[in-house]
């Protein structure tokens, strides 16, 4: 056997190339993954600091549910053979806003629970809310007839009219057709932050879904960090007989007669019957195909879609615990306007930027030692912080901005932290892109908007599919960003290559 | 139920989806843009993985302790910024066998803008790699080294402005950096170093140090014969301007950190200080290799190790008193390797079967590591034969 021909070469351990490559190596598929860092998971890991061990990027995660509901991501891994420990969330967000139409809500988990709280909230709004739990059902049901390929479009306007109505109009179009009240609308939107699109241009169908998956079923924490999904990914793939090799670096993807066949490594090469690329198709086209090897279309394609958001991240140690802090949520939303798009407009400048802040000791009682505890801070940015900022001036920058989220965030909950702070680490837009190799280091993709929305790309994939036995997976995927998107994402991915390779070797 | 529906909705604009689409690619530009975005560049000058470098000229302090300036061998490049604190790794071949060793930065960071690392290098007696640099290197050796790595570094968010300093011989060489540093006004602290040595002929680079101090009243040295005690900490904390809430930077041998514990926690006591925000306030440089475990357990003396890199494997036979990472080198194994104490995670490694001893107070692994068994080879000794899998060096 050609020890240098695999069925499938993946490019990238992210979430999307560990269950693309899981899948396909559970499928009895000889795959390789080449990972140019040191660890698996691009976003999905964690570092030790001190006695702290942070969380990079995992906020929530959704469609995991409880042991005797699960979701798919829960199915998921237990079909890999993986066994995560899960800590649900009993409270999806509380979110604090500024203004005059301002609002301080907390908002449980469980659709009776939420659609409760949102007529407290908001009298009134029980019902269209509601609609919103039953509409992700309709689409759940039009996306199962989509899957089973040759979809009618007869049936589709009979039998799945609505979901058609959600996948061509934005959130906002969606709930004013349902009258549902602008404030209930407001609390709605608070996730849209987790897809990097406001709600006047993000699609009602991918929107909704989120929605329910975190409502419905409880988001959830792996206990030992997001590292533990992506270790647990790269088990399964070593146990069906996969290779990873780390701190390998692709230099090109070889393609002839318009089709990849392989990979170029230094100036050794690699050869497979399917390439899938975890990079970010910039990258991809930019770094890895050579001008001549892309076709016009492709780079077209890129031009045409804006790159996602930028984060600006930090990881804070404290040497109290957060019930001495006076911190008792978990994941809190510090937002200057109740309108996604003013939100979304003032991720210009560090002042104003909407905030996350995380403290997983109130999902993980033990996610540091007694008399500690962690905060994870994470902004988002649309315009390029770090224009001009030289390395030497580099530190001092990044301090600043800090410091800036820090004051906002005592301001706005009423809380000490600075003195307590024993160890802290600041990730800004270079940081990510070191490890991602994003523009920018979004690790969004692609902003979705209503022309590059889920659907969008779903029923366009065929047209785009432009290199033969290439494809490219991620958070610039049909489903977006995030983790349950790029699971779904590169595992769908994996069951086409595993189709493929199965119907050539049948025509052999 | 309810009158909500999306019935306002026309669901015929999803036919228009796909022909949308399509014109939008269709008027985009075909310009094929390689450009970058500043973020991106700014991570690659930051981090620019290896950097190859020639030695410019040494410095010999002592029978013992050299100094090396390192400048990159284009010349017109300039190696990586750094902050004062940080380390690199550097790659020595000696005699086939691979290693990897760090050295603070001695230097300062604007030196690295004038084109210069310097680290310093004390020989160690029956070291492999710092016999191998004393006997070999010299004007015109090229040197593989890292990106500047550690966070052995001041974190205004974090640390108090004025930093007590205690360095042991050549646990130094960090403050040498971080004094210049300041004064060069690339940090914003101060600093008073307290810098013990066995005799006065030991100190390094005090001509330097004193002129430091003499232009920039920001740092102050007080050099201490004998060992550092917990008076001379206390004497440091009383004049400081942060007061009991002062941070200390320790940075010295294995040993030498034992000793400097029991001093603090006399001042804690003494100065009847808040012992929650030690951790905060007192922090240690990694101390290097780990020679031996610190227990005893039953166990052959000698175990076959075998690796797997990339696509080859290769067998040895490796001493139980050997980390796995020493034994990996003196097979002439690349292995990467970063602080070499437990904590980077730079050598982190999967073992296939087998099992392994980790002290505990050397175990720097992520919780999820543990689970599947990655370990930090530069502090885990063999316990059985072993099967593991390495990461290449780039």
């Amino acid at each position: 056997m050609d020890n240098n021909l695999y069925d499938v070469i993946v490019i990238g351990a992210g979430n999307a190339g560990l269950s693309a490559a899981a899948t396909t190596a559970r499928h009895g598929l000889r795959t390789l993954v080449i990972e140019r860092n040191l660890l698996p998971g691009g976003c999905a890991t964690s570092f030790r600091r001190g006695r702290f061990e942070f969380e990079t990027s995992l906020h929530e995660l959704a469609n995991v549910g409880p042991e005797d509901n699960p979701g798919t991501v829960r199915k998921f891994f237990e079909e890999y053979g993986i066994d995560i420990d899960w800590c649900i969330e009993k409270t999806a967000f509380r979110a604090i806003v500024d203004g005059e139409d301002g609002y301080d809500v907390t908002m449980p988990v469980g659709v009776d629970a939420f659609c409760d709280e949102m007529e407290r909230q908001v009298p009134g709004s029980y019902d269209s809310v509601r609609a919103v739990f039953d509409l992700a059902k309709k689409a759940d049901a039009a996306l199962a007839y989509l899957s089973q390929g040759k979809p009618d479009p007869q049936v589709l306007m009979t039998e799945h009219v609505d979901f058609l109505r959600m996948a061509s109009h934005s959130v906002n179009e969606g709930l004013d057709a349902l009258g549902m009240p602008k404030k209930a609308q407001h609390i709605l939107s608070t996730y849209w932050s987790y897809l990097g699109s406001p709600t006047d241009q993000l699609d009602f169908l991918l929107y909704t879904i989120m929605v329910e998956r975190y409502i419905g079923l409880g988001p959830a924490m792996p206990h030992m960090r997001s590292n533990e999904l992506a270790l647990a990914l790269e088990s399964s793939i070593r146990r069906n007989g996969g290779e990873i090799w780390y701190n390998t670096e692709v230099s090109q993807i070889l393609v002839r007669d318009g089709k990849a066949y392989g990979v170029r490594i230094g100036n050794k090469e690699i050869y497979a019957k399917k390439i899938i690329s975890n990079c970010h198709p910039g990258t991809a086209y930019k770094k890895l195909l050579s001008k001549d090897h892309i076709p016009e279309k492709a780079v077209k394609l890129a031009n045409a879609r804006t790159n996602g958001m930028q984060f600006f991240t930090m990881y804070i140690g404290l040497c109290r615990s957060a019930k001495e802090l006076g911190i008792n949520d978990y994941s809190v939303f510090l937002l200057g306007s109740p309108d996604t798009r003013e939100q979304y407009n003032s991720c210009e400048n560090i002042n104003d930027s909407l905030m996350i802040v995380n403290c997983l000791n109130n999902v993980l009682p033990d996610a540091s030692p007694e008399g500690t505890s962690t905060l994870f801070f994470t902004t988002l940015l649309i315009k390029d912080l770090l224009e001009g900022v030289s390395p030497e001036e580099y530190k001092k920058v990044k301090n600043n901005i800090a410091d800036t989220l820090i004051r906002r965030y005592e301001e706005k909950l009423g809380v000490s932290i600075r003195p307590y702070i024993e160890e802290i680490a600041i990730s800004t837009p270079a940081t990510f892109a070191r490890y991602l190799n994003t523009p920018g280091g979004t690790p969004y993709g692609y902003e979705l908007t209503l022309w590059d929305s889920m659907m969008a790309r779903t029923l366009n994939g065929k047209n785009e599919q432009l290199i033969g036995n290439l494809w490219l997976v991620g958070a610039h995927g049909e489903r977006g960003d995030g983790y349950n998107s790029t699971y779904a994402n590169g595992r769908c991915c994996g069951l086409k290559a595993v189709r493929e390779i199965h119907l050539e070797k049948e025509c052999e | 139920m309810s009158g909500c529906s999306l019935n306002s909705l026309d669901p015929r604009r999803f036919m228009e989806i796909v022909p949308n689409r399509e014109k939008k690619i269709a008027m985009a530009s075909n310009e094929y843009d390689v450009s970058e975005t500043y973020a991106n560049k700014l991570a690659r000058s930051l981090h620019p993985g290896v950097q190859h470098m020639v030695v410019y000229s040494v410095i010999e302090h002592n029978p013992i302790v050299r100094s090396y300036v390192l400048k990159m061998v284009d010349p017109l490049a300039r190696p990586a910024y750094f902050n004062a604190g940080q380390y690199i790794s550097v790659q020595i071949d000696a005699d086939g066998k691979k290693l990897c060793r760090p050295y603070s930065i001695s230097s300062s960071p604007e030196d690295s803008g004038k084109g210069f690392y310097r680290i310093t290098v004390k020989l160690q007696e029956g070291g492999l790699a710092t016999e191998h640099i004393f006997n070999n290197w010299s004007q015109g050796t090229y040197v593989d080294v890292s990106e500047p790595m550690g966070v052995f570094t001041y974190e205004p968010l974090r640390d108090s402005k004025h930093i007590v300093g205690v360095a042991g011989g050549s646990g130094v060489t960090p403050f040498m950096s971080l004094a210049k540093a300041i004064s060069e006004g690339s940090e914003d602290c101060s600093l008073t170093l307290l810098y013990g040595n066995k005799d006065e002929e030991s100190i390094l680079m005090k001509e330097e140090l004193d002129s430091i101090c003499s232009k920039c009243s920001l740092v102050k040295v007080n050099y201490i014969i004998g060992n550092i005690t917990s008076d001379h900490i206390s004497q440091a904390l009383s004049e400081s301007p942060c007061g009991n809430n002062t941070s200390v930077f320790v940075c010295g041998s294995q040993n030498m950190y034992k000793y400097i514990k029991t001093q603090l926690d006399a001042v804690y006591e003494t100065r009847c200080m808040d012992k929650s925000l030690i951790k905060k306030y007192i922090r240690y440089e990694y101390f290097g290799e780990i020679y031996s475990k610190d227990s005893s357990y039953d166990c052959p003396e000698y175990v076959n190790i075998s690796v797997k890199i990339k696509d080859k494997k290769v067998s040895f036979t490796a001493s139980c008193e050997d980390t796995i990472l020493r034994s990996l080198e003196k097979n002439g194994i690349p292995a990467l390797s970063g602080c070499r104490s437990g904590e980077c995670g730079y050598c982190r490694s999967k073992l296939i079967s087998g099992r392994v001893y980790i002290p505990q107070q050397s175990d720097g692994r992520r919780l999820a590591d543990n689970k599947n068994s990655y370990i930090h080879p530069c502090c885990s000794f063999p316990m059985s034969d072993i099967e593991m899998e390495v990461p290449t060096v780039k």
